[in-house]
């Protein structure tokens, strides 16, 4: 260790006899410097476009921002090369934003330096960046003709997906929708015969019990099926999550209950302690792992989940591997069908740089320009990826022969009842949407591990979010 | 014979004629005890393999399959090692160009953070001037600031300098001074004698040659570890280059990781670990070469890097 008292100086020592020169000093600060300024401004100075705009007569460049990687970038990209090739006033870029979108979302729009259009993840998100003013609505940057073919082209339910306070803030490019892929090897071992779907929410749960298998010290084994989405299973239950006028959390409403008691009572009936072992011998793997994910390992027999289920069977199912698909049923005694989706879709940051141009993209990138073929080509990222924004997509050739035709069930059973559902839940249409949904789904889990009674749970998330939107609204008066 | 006089709050206190350091007398006792002694070792290496475990880990998954992955019970040691994901890493995404980025970010910022906080600490801790303390106190309490507070305001004000999508954001501030690092030099600063400037000021010197000739070189543990604590900051950090950069071809080796998950398909775990590991091979590096100046300056400062 060394001590600052042993650099006391010998006798006879003189600083002013070291050999540094000022000239050896003004050298080696200069050459620090240059280093510094090569990884400053060498290949990245701001261009003279940045600092003093575009030049007269170039296109003007526009960003679209997405989450987008890997395979669907370049689908993305290619799609806006066809398109930049079209225009003569804009050239698009896609920009890849690998996580916390909403940060740079909100940054950008307060320096002025936001894109013409994002791509974001769950409508949610747009309601509450439109609460902040963060978002320019549809109907203030297309024209009358464009709203009309967007409101004609959208399914009804879709397009009010992404309406806040009476505006379109979020134009989905698809959204979700469920159905229980089913191993059919397993439900025939189980005495489960998997042509025959179950009528309803307790038959399903039936079904899984039966098809779950133990070994020899009594732990899950096999497990028949099972959920923790509360938001999809209260769809079904037509639950409501907030007041139809956005000022009130209905957390307690009675199809929330129902839905959470559905969901807790089967893991109640299969051991809590049981189902937790199985969950962490998992290892976090799931429906995105490859052929890890539990349903192709056959080690869980069925799975509730969105179309994009078949990407993964096309793509990493085992040899021999034999499976069907079964509407999600809705409850004994509900006659109207519901259904919760979420979107993946765009919004128009306010202040961004031509928010008409990137609302020109979307329109092409959701079918709304009329451009079917192009927009189905979107369907092949990843196999049956999600639910189209509309029916009239099966006027493609491309759609019928390269995505239905390679996904059975998927429009009988996913696009049907995305279509044609008779109520949709959305993400809560509220400022603190993110907020309330994260306690939900974190009260929940509390449920589903015996810590806590249901109602119990659901009445303190009401109340806190209760709390937290007044004291929003307070603050944003 | 008492060695040290001086100024008590500057120096360690004086040890009374004929008795041994209290420290000292503690060493010796462990050594003693042989029985004490491998509890102390136990001790330490059960808390080294929890350390290491993480790490141990990433490296396995790095070379398996993806049958491996997730295999219960977990593999340690895969079947058969697969040196071919830290090939795949380099064909997935432009795994170079983010290093190299990543270098000239890293580089330019240890850069700017030695030369910038070492003089201002210098001004703080042995120059008079009126106000000194007063600023000094205010320079602290912007640690009480989260850095969430700030990077709108920031954001803005790059993007009016029109930085946004340069590497400026991330360079400049570093060349600014950072209170942590200021706070930390300082204190190095402070236990230098005064009488060994004081001999340069008779001699002629400067106070720019008393800080390079005289200064600096005394407080080079405290400036390695400032060093390296900036070169970590800026190899890994991810929030500055996600939100200040929008070119792909200028990300750095975080958003590169980032950007192998994917959203919907399988994302390949075992690619994404090689790529880690290879992001943490030079702090490793650098840390066993600066291992020396590293432990004796967190030993002087209490600081735990």
């Amino acid at each position: 260790m060394s001590d600052p008292l042993s650099a006391v100086p010998p006798p006879g020592w003189s600083p002013l006899r070291s050999p540094l020169s000022r000239r050896a000093l003004l050298t080696g600060a200069l050459a620090s410097t240059v280093a510094a300024a090569a990884g400053c401004f060498a290949p990245n100075a701001p261009t003279k476009e940045d600092v003093s705009g575009p030049t007269p007569g170039a296109r003007v460049p526009i960003e679209l921002w997405s989450g987008w990687t890997e395979s669907a970038a370049k689908q993305i990209e290619s799609i806006l090369a066809d398109y930049n090739r079209s225009q003569t006033a804009v050239v698009a870029k896609h920009v890849v934003v690998p996580g916390d979108m909403t940060q740079k979302l909100l940054a950008a729009v307060n320096a002025n330096r936001a894109p013409s259009a994002a791509i974001v993840f769950g409508a949610g998100l747009s309601y509450q960046l439109a609460a902040r003013q963060a978002l320019v609505a549809v109907e203030d940057i297309a024209t009358p003709a464009e709203l009309d073919r967007m409101n004609s082209w959208m399914t009804p339910g879709l397009r009010e997906l992404g309406r806040f306070e009476g505006k379109t803030y979020f134009v989905p490019m698809w959204s979700q929708c469920w159905g229980v892929f089913v191993n059919r090897t397993l439900a025939q071992k189980a005495g489960v015969d998997p042509d025959s779907p179950p009528e309803d929410l307790d038959a399903l749960a039936e079904a899984w019990r039966k098809m779950t298998t133990f070994d020899s010290r009594g732990e899950i084994e096999v497990l028949g099926g099972s959920t923790t989405d509360l938001s999809v299973v209260t769809g079904r239950f037509l639950g409501r999550l907030v007041s139809e006028d956005g000022n009130t959390i209905t957390t307690t409403d009675p199809g929330v209950v129902s839905a959470g008691r559905w969901i807790d009572d089967f893991w109640s009936s299969m051991g809590r302690k049981k189902m937790q072992n199985y969950v962490a011998s998992l290892q976090g793997r799931g429906e995105r792992s490859g052929n890890q994910d539990p349903f192709l390992a056959g080690i869980q027999a069925t799975t509730l989940t969105g179309p994009w289920q078949y990407d993964s069977i096309l793509r990493y199912a085992p040899k021999g591997f034999s499976w069907t698909v079964w509407p999600f049923p809705k409850p004994a005694g509900v006659t109207k069908r519901g259904i919760y989706t979420y979107g993946d879709g765009f919004v128009f940051p306010s202040r961004g740089k031509d928010p008409g141009a990137g609302w020109q993209l979307a329109q092409k990138l959701t079918g709304i320009s009329g451009d079917v073929d192009l927009y189905s080509k979107l369907f092949t990222t990843w196999q049956c990826v999600n639910g189209p924004t509309s029916t009239q997509v099966d006027r493609s050739a491309y759609f019928r022969q390269k995505v239905i035709a390679r996904c059975p069930g998927y429009d009988t059973i996913f696009l049907d009842e995305l279509a044609h559902a008779d109520y949709y839940l959305y993400p809560p249409k509220i400022p603190t949407s993110s907020t309330y949904t994260s306690a939900l789904d974190a009260e929940f889990e509390k449920v589903r591990l015996g810590q806590v009674p249901l109602e119990e749970a659901l009445a303190k998330v009401q109340s806190d979010a209760q709390t937290d939107l007044a004291r929003w609204k307070e603050q944003h008066a | 014979m008492t060695v040290r006089t001086l100024d008590a709050r500057d120096s360690p206190p004086a040890v009374p004629l004929g008795r041994r350091d209290p420290a000292e007398r503690r060493i010796r006792g462990v050594r003693r005890h042989p029985a004490r002694q491998v509890v102390v070792y136990a001790v330490l290496g059960v808390c080294a393999i929890g350390f290491l475990t993480p790490w141990a880990w990433m490296l396995s998954t790095s070379l398996k399959s993806p049958d491996e992955l997730a295999a219960w019970p977990p593999v340690w040691i895969p079947e058969r090692l697969r040196w071919d994901n830290f090939a795949e890493v380099f064909r997935q995404v432009p795994f170079l160009r983010y290093i190299g980025n990543t270098v000239i970010i890293t580089v330019s910022s240890v850069i700017g953070c030695v030369l910038s906080n070492t003089v201002v600490a210098y001004g703080f801790a042995c120059l008079r001037w009126p106000g000194r303390d007063i600023l000094f106190g205010v320079l602290i309490a912007t640690l009480m600031l989260p850095a969430f507070v700030t990077f709108i305001p920031l954001y803005t004000i790059f993007a009016q300098l029109g930085w946004i999508n340069t590497y400026l954001p991330l360079i400049v501030p570093t060349f600014l001074g950072n209170a942590f690092f200021v706070f930390l030099l300082r204190q190095f600063f402070r236990r230098i004698p005064p009488e060994l400037a004081d001999a340069a000021r008779i001699d002629g010197a400067s106070e720019v040659r008393i800080f390079l000739e005289v200064a600096l070189p005394l407080v080079r543990p405290a400036v390695v570890v400032v060093a390296l604590l900036q070169f970590i900051a800026s190899w890994n950090d991810f929030f500055g280059p996600l939100i200040y950069l929008s070119d792909s071809s200028k990300y750095t080796i975080s958003l590169g990781i980032a950007s192998m998950q994917s959203t919907y398909g399988f994302s390949n775990f075992s690619w994404i670990m090689a790529g880690t590991t290879m992001s943490v091979v030079p702090i490793v590096v650098l840390f066993f070469l600066a291992q020396k100046s590293l432990i004796e300056g967190v030993t002087l400062s209490g600081l735990k890097g």
